[in-house]
């Protein structure tokens, strides 16, 4: 466990927490200490130890005090969530900022009639200062109902206990991932420590079943090393293999990401060049990472700008730099660092300033079509991978996403779709475009597909460096030309249209809930896709819409509506 | 006019740098941190509490 990456790797976000979150959710002096508190009362505790898992989700704005997450006694289904953003008003010992919620505290929170009075109790809905579960809709409410969201009236929702961390909206809105990795790593740890604390309470008196935790992460990032090396996913791989002796194991789940048709990745030989198209009007900085294999050479490169200036970038050993135009101005900066496992690789970060500044003095570089080449390189050349930089709905204006560019490049086939994996054609890549997060060796990884024609992998849906769309493929969009599917949204009637690999994956950490606590053993990647029977176009193991609490959307209103299948009442309020 | 390189740090370390993370230089401001001594002491402790919970016997 000597390697097992620490939160002091994310000191620099721990030590300027107050930028990040809410000033209400820093734990001051005179906060009172919280009292203890049981995770589940009686009546919302499962009702067969032997037949339980654990569902955990980690995103943000998730709405806890939501009908798909009580009981018919109106009890809380989640035993506990940690909500980063909340009014720090009582203390615990091992929370660091935000408030913990157990189940019998969100059920003295909700008020009948009034669906938002637990936000508004927990800061959370306060203008001013943090609005994240003032808004209709939000990532987290679909990929929570998604993964462990059942009708009150459904007494089998009794037997997945649910475990949450709503993570701040600065995480999320900075899509690179530099900021959210200090919250996701706090937020693992969060979920094994209540986990195990859980099950012995679940276990208490009736014997000793050890519930499988199920951990869906539906994040993703662009950049990083694609070994599996890099500091979330060793972390992930870690944990997965360790035995707790609460706990019958505990499986991640992470979506592979949306970004195969986005020109975010590409493979250059010695002498070869490519565009980087940098947006104008970006208010956040944009970055690119040039990755030699490993134990080769120092890449040397060259960097353009739109206006035909050139630099040879003269980093032979680790350190940085920045890069200054004629009149001694810094447009960006290098960073040369030796990463990537035991290997060791060569990683050249590029950093080009914003290229709409924050201020008059603020540095910042201009827009255009911008053009690396690699001067030299090992034999193995290097890949390139442009970090995330794109604004979630629902976020006010970030970053805008700068691409790579190829002239030789197709966005579309000749028919018109969208291409799949890659042909060998471009030096821009197709395939190896999963999140840096999924990269490890223990996650389930999941694609998005088409519900018709059934099989079909959606084009957006990222690979694995194989070219497969994922150990398993999940329905996301009705069709070709109806993208999306319909999922609950904070407030308890409402309901959301979206799409991604992010609904994909919650919904297998429902099925493998579903077969875990039904006794069945997943080991590995290996006996998950031996027990789906089902195959996608590309020979992936496609898992079949599971029935939902509400309709999604993904087939003709027929076949919804048919005999068996849940009514498309609104869900109650409360 | 002409771009020109200003070398900033050199380490020449020859070890690995999984822990460096390049773009939060320009996220995060240089100097000193927002955050006093006591209340940096204390989100660590918290923090090694829960890693404690999770990771210990």
């Amino acid at each position: 466990m000597s390697d097992r990456p620490t939160l002091q790797d994310f000191a620099p976000v721990r030590d300027n927490l107050p930028m990040l979150v809410p000033p209400a959710a820093l734990v001051g002096p005179d906060v009172p200490p919280a009292g203890g508190t049981a995770f589940l009362h009686a009546k919302a505790r499962p009702s067969n130890t032997a037949k339980t898992a654990i569902i955990a989700v980690i995103d943000h704005a998730i709405p806890f005090a939501h009908p798909l997450f009580t009981t018919s006694s109106g009890h809380s289904r989640f035993a506990s969530i940690w909500l980063m953003e909340a009014a720090a008003t009582e203390r615990r010992v091992d929370i660091a900022f935000g408030r913990e919620l157990r189940g019998p505290d969100i059920h003295a929170m909700r008020a009948e009639g009034d669906p938002g009075a637990a936000y508004r109790a927990c800061g959370l809905a306060s203008p001013g200062r943090c609005m994240s579960m003032a808004h209709a809709d939000s990532h987290g409410a679909a990929v929570a109902a998604l993964a462990g969201g059942f009708l009150p009236s459904d007494d089998a929702g009794r037997q997945f206990p649910l475990l949450g961390v709503s993570l701040p909206r600065s995480a999320m809105a900075e899509t690179s991932g530099s900021l959210a990795a200090f919250f996701i790593q706090s937020a693992l740890v969060f979920i094994i420590a209540r986990a195990r604390a859980l099950a012995r309470e679940i276990s208490a008196g009736s014997g000793k079943h050890k519930p499988a935790l199920v951990v869906n992460l539906s994040l993703g990032v662009t950049a990083g090393p694609q070994d599996g090396s890099g500091p979330l996913a060793r972390l992930l791989d870690d944990i997965g293999k360790m035995a707790f002796p609460e706990l019958g194991g505990v499986h991640f789940v992470l979506p592979t990401g949306n970004h195969r048709q986005d020109c975010l990745r590409a493979h250059l030989k010695s002498g070869d060049r490519i565009g980087w198209n940098i947006p104008p009007a970006d208010p956040t900085p944009n970055a690119i990472e040039i990755w030699s294999a490993p134990s080769e050479p120092v890449p040397l490169l060259k960097i353009e700008t739109p206006s035909g200036e050139q630099l040879e970038v003269p980093l032979t050993t680790s350190g940085a730099g920045s890069i200054v135009e004629g009149n001694r101005r810094s447009i960006g900066r290098v960073v040369l660092q030796r990463r990537g496992g035991d290997a060791g690789r060569i990683c050249q970060t590029v950093i080009l300033h914003p290229t709409l500044p924050a201020g008059p003095d603020a540095p910042w570089s201009p827009p255009g079509l911008w053009c690396l080449r690699l001067e030299s390189a090992g034999k193995s050349g290097c890949d390139l991978v442009i970090h995330r930089d794109d604004r979630l709905p629902g976020f006010r204006t970030q970053g805008r996403q700068s691409r790579l560019v190829d002239p030789t490049y197709a966005r579309r086939t000749d028919d018109g779709r969208w291409p799949g994996k890659d042909d060998g054609s471009s030096m821009i890549r197709r395939d190896g475009t999963v999140s840096a997060y999924a990269r490890g060796t223990r996650p389930i990884r999941v694609g998005a597909g088409l519900a018709r024609p059934a099989g079909r992998i959606s084009p957006y849906s990222g690979l694995l460096p194989d070219g497969l769309a994922g150990d398993v493929v999940a329905p996301a969009d009705a069709s070709p030309s109806r993208t999306g599917m319909i999922v609950p949204s904070i407030t308890p009637a409402g309901r959301q249209r979206l799409s991604g690999t992010s609904l994909a994956a919650p919904q297998v950490a429902r099925w493998l809930a579903g077969r875990l606590s039904a006794g069945d053993a997943v080991p590995d990647r290996g006996a998950l896709r031996d027990m789906i029977k089902g195959r996608a176009e590309d020979g992936t193991p496609l898992l079949p819409l599971d029935r939902l609490p509400w309709q999604p959307g993904l087939s003709p209103r027929a076949e919804e509506d048919a005999p068996g299948t849940p009514p498309s009442a609104p869900l109650p309020s409360e | 006019m002409g771009l020109t390189f200003s070398r900033e740090t050199e380490t020449e370390s020859p070890g690995f740098d999984d822990e460096a993370w390049p773009l939060l230089h320009e996220l995060i401001p240089d100097g000193p941190t927002i955050m006093g001594k006591t209340g940096q002491k204390e989100i660590e402790d918290a923090l090694e509490a829960l890693n404690k919970a999770a990771f210990g016997p």
